[in-house]
């Protein structure tokens, strides 16, 4: 069912409909969250907070079709909240599930790449919480630039010169980053190859 | 796009993969929404009926959760609460749909002369509950919500007349009038919130003790209110007529009163 409709009859009061848009948005948001905060229980705070407040306070959203960067702009109200009070570190239950989830990967190649991957997010993590958001809904979200501009309440121009300057600070850690990759890449391939002695 | 950009796409997609929400996190959030929604309700309902016997809410609809705050406005029992089949009607001109879900018809209004207009309705279930708590019958309300131009606001509760042992009246209205035949009946009701664990002071038994004073635990703090209300029963429909903290004084209630009985 479109989205649309869903949020039309989750307007006149329908949980069910509501259900189904948590179904269908909360992977997005959780993930969407976790980039920003780097924190899985802020996610799941802040994910909560969202479809609350989304549930309440439907009937405030004049143009049903403007529902995703509506949602979105409440993700980023308060995941900017949540940025601005809580630290980084990480809690015990956090580092379980991370080493948990490293367990699972189990081939040399890809735990380098995962590890890469993680320095990366962890460079993207260092930008200030307003290029991250930005970052984070351009990069991953793949919102555009005008979408990114509704959801965070910004205007078109300034959500590009945050993107320029991200842009900018990211490339620098991220050519180091890939360096190194490309060169353990080699290595890797250099090994796994039949002619290798 | 160039390399490095494809390559946080790609890290991004690695790590944000790896999450996914708890299966504990939707029941945490219906059980938040219901719990806003329930005390929103409760604010109106759980200190509003001084023309049913002394009241404690107990218990919700079975597809609700137990609230973490249980307002107990007396020592014995009687009634309510209860949202289930709960429906919000945001136009007048729904006003048939929502008779229809009511099941009975009514008097009503859309705007008072005073100025306060109509914002918005809600169809709902209330639980009568018996001394220990259990659940022993449903009867369906309409309440209306009124709002002047400053934001104040007067509610309308509407439901078909209880049988009389159901709704005895604990305490003498302060005041009691005719109009059209129609015999209005007007207290005023003053309540001081307390959270669970507060202990009276000798100051608050007192007050506690005089007639149509109040205290209810369940409050995150210590807040006291006026309660004003004007109810009169028609035709086999009770009306109440409700303002919390409200600018509105006796006569302006009587007024309004009179303009629904006339309609």
């Amino acid at each position: 069912m479109d989205d649309n409709v869903l949020v039309e009859k989750m307007k006149a009061g329908d949980k069910e409909s509501f259900d189904i848009l948590y179904e269908r948005y909360q992977n997005r948001l959780i993930r969407t969250a976790y980039l920003i905060t780097g924190n899985y229980s802020d996610s799941e705070d802040i994910v909560q907070e969202t479809f609350v407040k989304c549930y309440l306070h439907c009937n405030e959203l004049k143009n049903n079709s403007g529902f995703k960067p509506w949602l979105y702009q409440i993700l980023t109200r308060t995941a900017w909240q949540y940025g601005k009070k809580r630290s980084r570190e990480l809690p015990d239950e956090e580092i379980e599930k991370k080493a948990e989830r490293s367990d699972e990967i189990n081939s040399l190649d890809l735990i380098l790449k995962s590890e890469q991957s993680a320095k990366i997010c962890e460079a993207v993590r260092k930008l200030d919480i307003k290029y991250r958001v930005v970052v984070v809904y351009y990069y991953y979200s793949q919102m555009s630039t005008k979408e990114i501009a509704k959801a965070c309440e910004l205007r078109e121009g300034t959500v590009k010169s945050r993107l320029f300057a991200a842009r900018k600070q990211l490339k620098k850690e991220m050519h180091e980053i890939m360096e190194k990759e490309e060169l353990r890449d080699g290595k890797i391939r250099g090994k796994n190859h039949p002619g290798y002695v | 796009m160039e390399k490095y950009e494809e390559r946080i796409i790609r890290a991004m997609y690695e790590e944000g993969n790896k999450i996914t929400p708890s299966e504990a996190l939707k029941d945490r959030i219906d059980r938040e929404i219901n719990n806003i929604e329930w005390k929103r309700m409760e604010e109106k309902r759980s200190m509003r009926k001084f023309h049913i016997k002394k009241f404690v809410v107990a218990a919700v609809a079975a597809c609700f959760v137990i609230p973490t705050a249980v307002f107990a406005g007396g020592t014995v029992t009687g009634y309510i609460t209860g949202i289930g089949g709960y429906h919000e009607f945001k136009s007048y001109d729904e006003m048939d749909q929502a008779k229809e879900k009511t099941g009975f018809d009514f008097s009503s209004v859309e705007e008072f002369s005073n100025g306060y207009s109509f914002n918005n309705m809600q169809v709902g279930t209330v639980d009568k509950m018996d001394e220990n708590g259990n659940r022993f019958g449903t009867f369906n309300e309409w309440t209306g919500s009124y709002t002047d131009e400053s934001g104040n606001e007067v509610s309308l509760y509407i439901n078909e007349t209880l049988p009389q042992d159901e709704t005895d009246a604990a305490e003498e209205p302060h005041d009691r009038r005719d109009m059209n035949g129609v015999t209005l009946n007007y207290a005023e009701n003053s309540y001081m919130f307390v959270p669970a664990d507060y202990e009276l002071t000798e100051e608050d038994k007192e007050f506690d003790a005089q007639p149509h004073c109040y205290i209810s635990y369940g409050s995150d703090e210590v807040e006291h209110s006026i309660f004003r209300h004007v109810t009169w029963d028609k035709d086999g429909v009770h009306y109440d007529l409700f303002a919390k903290d409200s600018p509105l004084e006796m006569e302006d209630l009587y007024e309004m009163a009179g303009e629904i009985i006339g309609e």
